[in-house]
């Protein structure tokens, strides 16, 4: 046991602290819309931009989503911390920010009257490219840190990328139907992080 | 319970150990070792308290740029102390399940010195069976299993020097 806290003790090195959640969050979205910006300056904004921009709902809902980027985003961080706190808080902001875009999808896209046609999966295709570069940062914050509840944390991690690639679509996918919001955009949002939750425990090993 | 003042006073030494200071590591890890056994008390075999101490140490050492000085060290500690005691206790009971597995599959009677040393090997915990499985009997060196492992060199070394102790050990027991 001497020996082995002894080759600690030749390890040691003065280190640098990680920075606070809030501020290591206002990194990862400026880094985000970054990502965003240069992937709409290469596939054009949608169509029907600015007669959409100006509506009242279109904004609300991109509020939405970035308020719940920025729950997730920190209380995923603040997670990945030891002792940082309970977690319970974080975890529950966790839970609600899944449902809080789902719900005002539900909420304010009333035309039930459509019925779910050709499958889209070029929406798809975007959201999972824009959550796996989106992911190389994230994770990599997350990596630099000590999670000891890697589920949550790999649950809030997910999704804090696929929600970023949701917001991406905001500025792209012009489809404003029920159906294709709800299948190609909301949905993977929410599937993709549980899909995945085998492997957060050896993705945050540490 | 922990009282305040040592509360404090780890606050302290690992402020200066993340300063560089070795004194005051020193003096921080001999402090934690008496304290991982109590924290673990009742929930951990006697025989697996060594390796326990090992795995939070080293956590802690790893850890150690996460631990901010404006909140409780007792915190940050017992939440890394309680996650290894998780993790060890849910690789014993793997391992009892796994070796368990590999006694019906070989139906294994009188081992010779060979099959008994891959048994123990077998016991080791994941990393540890990992680095000696690659350093020796795969024959990479230690700076190839670092980066095969995504590890640093000096934390190759320790993995390594706790399998030798642990091999060692249930040798003794075996004989």
């Amino acid at each position: 046991m001497r020996s082995f806290k002894e080759s600690l003790i030749a390890d040691l090195k003065p280190i640098e602290r990680i920075k606070s959640p809030a501020k290591q969050f206002i990194t990862f979205l400026l880094v985000a819309l970054l990502i965003i910006i240069m992937l709409i300056l290469v596939m054009q904004p949608r169509e029907n931009n600015l007669s959409f921009y100006t509506r009242t709902s279109y904004l609300f809902e991109l509020l939405l989503i970035i308020a719940t980027m920025a729950l997730v985003g920190v209380s995923t961080l603040r997670l990945s911390i030891p002792g940082y706190s309970t977690g319970k808080v974080e975890k529950s902001l966790i839970l609600i920010s899944y449902l809080m875009w789902p719900v005002f999808v539900f909420v304010t896209y009333p035309e039930v009257n459509e019925t779910f046609k050709d499958p889209d999966y070029y929406c798809l295709i975007i959201l999972s490219l824009i959550s796996v570069v989106v992911a190389f940062v994230f994770f990599r914050q997350i990596l630099k840190r000590a999670p000891t509840t890697p589920i949550w944390v790999g649950l809030g991690s997910t999704l804090i990328c696929t929600i970023t690639g949701a917001l991406a679509l905001q500025f792209i996918c012009p489809k404003i139907s029920f159906f294709h919001v709800f299948f190609w955009h909301v949905l993977p949002v929410i599937l993709i992080p549980i899909v995945l939750i085998g492997l957060y425990k050896k993705i945050f090993k540490w | 319970m922990i009282k305040f003042e040592k509360d404090k006073l780890l606050e302290t030494l690992m402020i200066k150990a993340q300063a560089g200071d070795m004194l005051a590591y020193r003096e921080l890890l001999d402090q934690l070792s008496v304290l991982i056994p109590k924290l673990a008390r009742n929930r951990v075999p006697a025989d697996m308290l060594d390796d326990l101490i090992q795995e939070v140490l080293f956590s802690v050492h790893k850890a150690r740029h996460t631990y901010d000085p404006c909140r409780s060290f007792f915190a940050w500690f017992c939440a890394i102390n309680d996650f290894r005691v998780n993790d060890i206790l849910r690789q014993k009971y793997r391992h009892s399940k796994k070796i368990i597995k590999i006694t019906e599959e070989r139906n294994v009677e009188d081992p010779d010195n060979h099959e008994r040393l891959y048994e123990i090997i077998e016991q080791l915990p994941e990393k540890q069976r990992e680095v000696i499985t690659r350093l020796k009997l795969q024959g990479y060196s230690i700076s190839e299993v670092a980066e095969k492992m995504s590890l640093s060199v000096a934390a190759v070394k320790m993995i390594a020097h706790r399998s030798y102790e642990k091999i060692r050990m249930l040798l003794k027991e075996n004989i």
